[in-house]
């Protein structure tokens, strides 16, 4: 489940119901059998079973979220793990009205706390001064930062997102559990689920006059660019994530395809004289908006917090500067802690004149004397939070915790008052969910976001529906992992008027869109071509060898013997004593396959693909994603009944889906540099592979002969070199069609041909002319392929000159890897970690 | 109004091990103007040639500089320079100081500007945690009624004959838990402590880094580079407002004391922040000398008020 912390549902097994069921408001139902009229539509009955056919459409989401692979992270105390999200197929309905009172509780609620901040930060601090606010509140504070007092926002707007939990009580009044003021997470993921719910219930969603989410976000990005310092033109907006690691990386990769704006990380960006630059290939980029998913603290290791690399040294002084805009303000978290919750009310009533429209669930911060007794007294019925940062220490329930907790709780509350907060438990709404094959009713929490607009603020007519995992009434929102929902808000009339005006709005001409490719981007994407590449002929490489083994037709034994080395070259024996055998290969290439400690294996080269795909996630097509979750599913348990026909079928389907994944990536992509990175991985990739296949074979002179027919249909030539040969294969024409022959497009030299069509097409750096270093390598290899250097290797090869042989493959080897290095260090840049010092 | 005269030089300088491409700094560097202090001259030396940018003065009143140096370089040398002139702090008798607990009361209650300040101070923060060995061990100097002051100077005086000056014992980041637990540090360190001991009795205290004159051994020429970054404390007294102590010399600082910030802690303060972009480890050496210039007399400077409260 979305929140500021995961924790991995696994080790939080759903407990048993002890939960007092009669005080919660039933969200859908008067009675058994008998919806309310909002959720009619869902609920409906023909007979004795439902109406909608949920158990297919629960199938179907299920189906939807694999192929679109979405994930959240979670960690299981050490390591991150990835889990599938969950969807339930039944909507979160809320009808007109009561909406129009959270929409408008949710709007008076973004206007307070952004007035707090403008005073706190900008202001006099009057509300610090007059008491509204006590300065323990403020000063001892982790997320109130020094470094940000006195610069004044664009527009005065901190909170150009805001995420508010809400949950309803027993007496049916909806109630604030928190605010999500820094990086509110979770809105992609609302987004994804209507996309799914929009398909499962098609019919359903047409009738239930289902208000859209489309003009929320439009007004995101509007109001992005009206703020932006350089309103004039299109202002260049990026989202700053804190990379794939991040618990919701799935869902900033998302939402920066659906902005349309450039996924960074912290490093891609660097600061010249307080401007913010994106590093691409083409050079530093001028960045005017950072939407930004990193935390507060860690924004600028320069100004902030020191220990972090996932920020930007300088970024604070830039936004002093005037010259980018952060979204949210930074500084924002402020405003996050749940200790400043009891003094809301006040403060509304103060500052506007007005009741607070939402109430928040009743929270008491032991700074203050009284109210620190009072949670010590009834730590039975409370939460207890912190009171700055409340995932960062204690969410405890004072009831569930064991002695021992609350024996150190106890403590803690006497030593650090002012560092904890109590609240009450709500009894929180159930709603029907699918469970196997019935409905049951389960907790649930609803995450409503509001957005920043020219004048005040809108809210999102939806938002992301938090389904508790267990039965019981859970503590207040839900850091375990759970279920979502998606979140019908009923419509009027004039709400639909209003947004099919929005939708024209959006449909005006294109827009620019930001073009630069992040430098670290272009190196994902060449590791990309060069780790499926080597996929590719990894597998091309056992298959070929498991197929002689299952083949019954023929005797092998000659060629399994002659093939022997290539499989040495690439297994890793636990031993270190590897010198396969025919009676050994056969172990050594099902390792290969099955093994994850193989670091040259299928296992292996499998994770590394997924690592890198991850990293580029939001610029591959939702096709390209669904080819690649196939891939995760190899190569599946091994088989002990005929292991090598089983691993044969396993391979022969993973290499079709490579091939697609290589289709869907070359064909979706515009020939942009970023393209031609990926391209030149692939080819320098397979050159180098060509060379280490010849290379074993040449070098092992007895086998040579025996050896041509599995190395043609590693290299996938053997179709290529029976139409031009009409014969079987001899050393010198398979040394010409695998190296020399230019027309082959598995041959070293077409690699070298497409490599320099590339070469001469990368903007020349520094304004230098085409002589560039890289080029020069180039012309090294290509004498390798020159009709001379393949007699010579030819002639040594037939006359066991081994010298010659190493020699040649030496310099092909070589001469790649400073190709490969000259190309990432040139364009790539990588950036070292920073250091902070002193 | 009747002064000395100091010339202080403090060189940095950091060797990396590898090549820098682009390095990000702060620096906090130039002496505060206090009414008893004033700095007459300061600049700042850089090799290689950075990008100088603004100076601001930061939350705390300190002065501080951005600089930035592009362009591969494999070291970093800087040199601050300054003239400062000293005048006669104030340090009001023991029984002017009300007790404590009324003072800490009158804390408490202080809604004006000048009292929001101190609160600023009397809170945890990221090197100065309120843990309860802290407050047990200071409370044995404050009985009640004592006079704030003499508690202070109580507490200062056993943390000196408990505490062992040891630069080898701690680095930069030891928590003062195990400063506690070892009985040994530096000036950092017990200054630190201190402000943690008075915090959680709920005095406010800050944090101050400056230069100290040292005198030479008896019949020795003063070596140059032998004097050192200093560091103390200041803590609240209502009605008198903010009085320097230094626990590592168990002494209220006079006149060979030189401010350059003051902070919640260190981390505020730090008189050379960098975040470097390049590979490998750095090593640091630093060297201050300060210089007696002898007496100086100076005009008196009207409306100078403690740069805190100018904020």
């Amino acid at each position: 489940m979305v929140s500021d912390k995961c924790v991995d549902p696994q080790r939080h097994p759903a407990k048993g119901s002890n939960g007092d069921f009669a005080n919660c408001f039933d969200e859908a139902w008067l009675a058994p059998g008998h919806p309310r009229d909002h959720w009619h539509t869902l609920l409906a009955t023909k007979g004795h079973a439902q109406a909608v056919d949920y158990a297919t459409a629960t199938e179907n989401a299920r189906r939807i979220l694999r192929d679109h692979g979405v994930t959240y992270n979670a960690t299981d105390g050490t390591n991150v793990v990835q889990r599938p999200w969950e969807l339930d197929a039944i909507p979160f309905v809320i009808e007109a009205s009561e909406w129009a009172t959270i929409e408008a509780g949710a709007i008076q609620r973004a206007k307070l706390l952004n007035y707090i901040l403008n005073d706190i930060y900008v202001g006099p601090q009057r509300l610090l001064r007059d008491g509204f606010i006590p300065p323990g509140l403020v000063f001892p504070n982790p997320n109130f930062l020094r470094a940000c007092r006195g610069i004044r926002v664009p527009g005065d707007v901190y909170l150009h997102l805001l995420a508010i939990d809400i949950a309803r009580n027993a007496d049916g009044r909806w109630v604030v559990l928190s605010d999500r003021t820094q990086t509110p997470s979770g809105m992609g993921y609302a987004l994804e689920n209507r996309t799914i719910i929009g398909r499962i219930l098609p019919h359903q969603f047409g009738q239930g006059k289902v208000r859209r989410l489309q003009s929320f976000f439009n007004a995101f990005r509007q109001n992005l660019r009206d703020l932006a310092p350089s309103p004039t033109g299109w202002p260049r907006i990026v989202f700053m994530t804190a990379g794939s690691n991040h618990e919701a990386y799935y869902e900033h990769s998302l939402l920066a395809r659906f902005l349309g704006v450039t996924l960074v990380e912290g490093s891609d960006l660097t600061i010249r004289e307080r401007k913010v630059f994106l590093r691409t290939l083409e050079g530093l980029q001028r960045v005017d908006v950072i939407v930004r998913r990193i935390n507060d603290t860690y924004c600028d290791p320069l100004e902030l917090a020191a220990e972090s690399r996932l920020g930007v040294p300088g970024l604070v002084e830039a936004v002093r500067s005037g010259n980018v805009l952060v979204a949210n303000g930074l500084g924002s978290a402020l405003v996050e802690s749940p200790a400043l919750i009891p003094y809301l009310p006040d403060l509304c009533q103060h500052l506007f004149s007005e009741e607070a429209i939402l109430p928040s669930a009743a929270t008491w911060w032991c700074g203050n004397a009284n109210e620190a007794h009072h949670v010590r007294d009834s730590l039975d019925s409370l939460i207890i939070k912190g009171a700055f940062d409340e995932t960062a220490r204690y969410t405890i329930s004072g009831a569930e915790a064991d002695s021992e907790a609350r024996e150190r709780l106890a403590g803690e509350l006497l030593s650090n008052p002012y560092q904890y907060v109590g609240q009450e438990q709500l009894p929180l709404s159930q709603a029907p969910i699918w469970n196997q094959d019935k409905l049951e009713n389960r907790p649930v929490v609803l995450r409503v976001y509001v957005t920043a607009n020219k004048d005040s603020y809108q809210v999102l007519p939806g938002g992301l529906t938090k389904v508790s995992p267990y039965t019981a009434n859970p503590v207040n929102g839900f850091q375990a992992g759970g279920m979502s929902k998606d979140t019908w808000v009923l419509g009027s009339d004039e709400s639909f008027a209003l947004q099919s005006k929005a939708l024209e709005l959006e449909t005006r001409p294109a827009e620019r869109l930001t073009s630069g490719v992040p430098s670290r981007v272009a190196d994902n994407l060449y590791w990309l071509g060069r780790y499926s590449e080597r996929l590719d002929h990894r597998v091309q490489l056992v298959q070929t060898v498991i197929s002689r083994f299952s083949d019954t037709t023929i005797d092998t034994s000659i060629e399994i013997a002659a093939i022997c080395p290539l499989i040495d070259a690439h297994y890793h024996p636990s031993d270190n004593h590897a010198n396969l055998t025919i009676n050994t290969i056969g172990q050594a290439t099902l390792d290969l396959i099955y093994a994850s400690d193989q670091p040259d294996g299928i296992v292996a080269l499998l994770s590394h693909l997924a690592r890198i795909v991850t990293n580029v996630r939001d610029l591959l097509s939702a096709t390209t994603w669904r080819i690649f979750n196939r891939l995760n599913r190899y190569p599946g348990p091994l088989s002990r009944v005929s292991p090598h026909t089983r691993a044969r079928t396993k391979l022969q389907e993973l290499t079709v889906d490579l091939a697609a994944l290589r289709g869907m990536t070359m064909d979706n992509m515009t020939r942009g540099i970023d393209w031609r990175f990926l391209d030149l991985g692939y080819r320098i990739e397979r050159a180098a592979n060509i060379a280490d296949l010849l290379h074993s074979v040449l070098a092992n002179q007895r086998e040579t002969t025996a050896a041509l027919n599995p190395v043609l249909e590693i290299a996938d030539s053997t179709m290529t070199y029976r139409r031009r040969y009409f014969s079987e294969p001899d050393t010198a024409s398979t040394l010409e069609l695998l190296l020399q022959d230019s027309s082959n497009p598995r041959a070293f030299a077409f690699q070298l041909d497409r490599i320099e069509n590339h070469l001469k097409a990368f903007p020349s750096p520094l304004g230098q002319e085409a002589t560039f270093p890289e080029m020069e390598k180039l012309q090294d290899l290509r004498q390798l392929t020159e009709s001379n250097e393949i007699r010579e290797l030819t002639h040594g090869a037939l006359t066991d000159n081994t010298t010659s042989t190493e020699a040649y493959f030496q310099r092909a080897s070589v001469g790649l890897n400073e190709l490969s290095k000259l190309l990432t260090d040139r364009y790539i840049h990588l950036t070292p970690p920073d250091q902070r010092i002193g | 109004m009747n002064y000395l005269h100091y010339l202080v030089r403090h060189r940095t300088t950091y060797h990396y091990g590898g090549i820098i491409s682009v390095s990000h700094h702060l620096l906090c560097l130039r002496p505060l103007d206090l009414p008893n202090q004033r700095c007459l001259h300061h600049e700042i030396k850089i090799t290689p040639t950075p990008a100088l940018g603004p100076t601001r003065i930061d939350y705390f009143g300190n002065t501080n500089q951005f600089v930035t140096i592009e362009g591969a370089h494999d070291c970093l040398k800087v040199e601050s320079i300054s003239e400062v002139a000293i005048g006669p702090s104030f340090i009001p008798e023991s029984n002017e100081t009300p007790p404590w607990q009324v003072a800490r009361a009158a804390i408490l209650a202080d809604q004006t500007r000048s009292g929001l300040i101190a609160r600023e101070f009397a809170y945890d923060s990221p090197r100065v945690p309120l843990l309860a060995q802290f407050h047990d061990y200071a409370l044995p100097s404050f009985g009640l009624d004592r006079p704030l002051l003499e508690a202070v100077a109580d507490l200062t005086a056993r943390l000196f004959s408990d505490f062992t000056f040891d630069p080898r014992a701690t680095d930069v980041s030891t928590p003062i838990e195990q400063v506690f637990e070892e009985r040994k540090g530096v000036c950092q360190d017990f200054a630190h402590l201190q402000m943690a001991c008075l915090r959680s009795l709920g005095i406010p205290a800050r944090y101050v880094s400056g230069y100290l004159e040292t005198d030479p051994p008896t019949g020795q020429e003063k070596m140059i580079g032998s004097d050192a970054s200093h560091a103390w404390l200041a803590f609240f007294c209502p009605g008198i407002g903010w009085i320097d102590v230094d626990p590592t010399n168990n002494c209220f600082p006079g006149m060979r004391h030189i401010k350059i910030a003051c902070g919640r802690d260190y981390g505020d303060v730090s008189p050379l922040r960098g975040v470097i972009i390049g590979n490998g480890a750095h090593t640091l050496t630093v060297g201050v000398d300060v210089i007696p210039q002898g007496p100086i007399t100076l005009p008196p400077d009207h409306g100078e008020a403690d740069q805190i409260s100018k904020r």
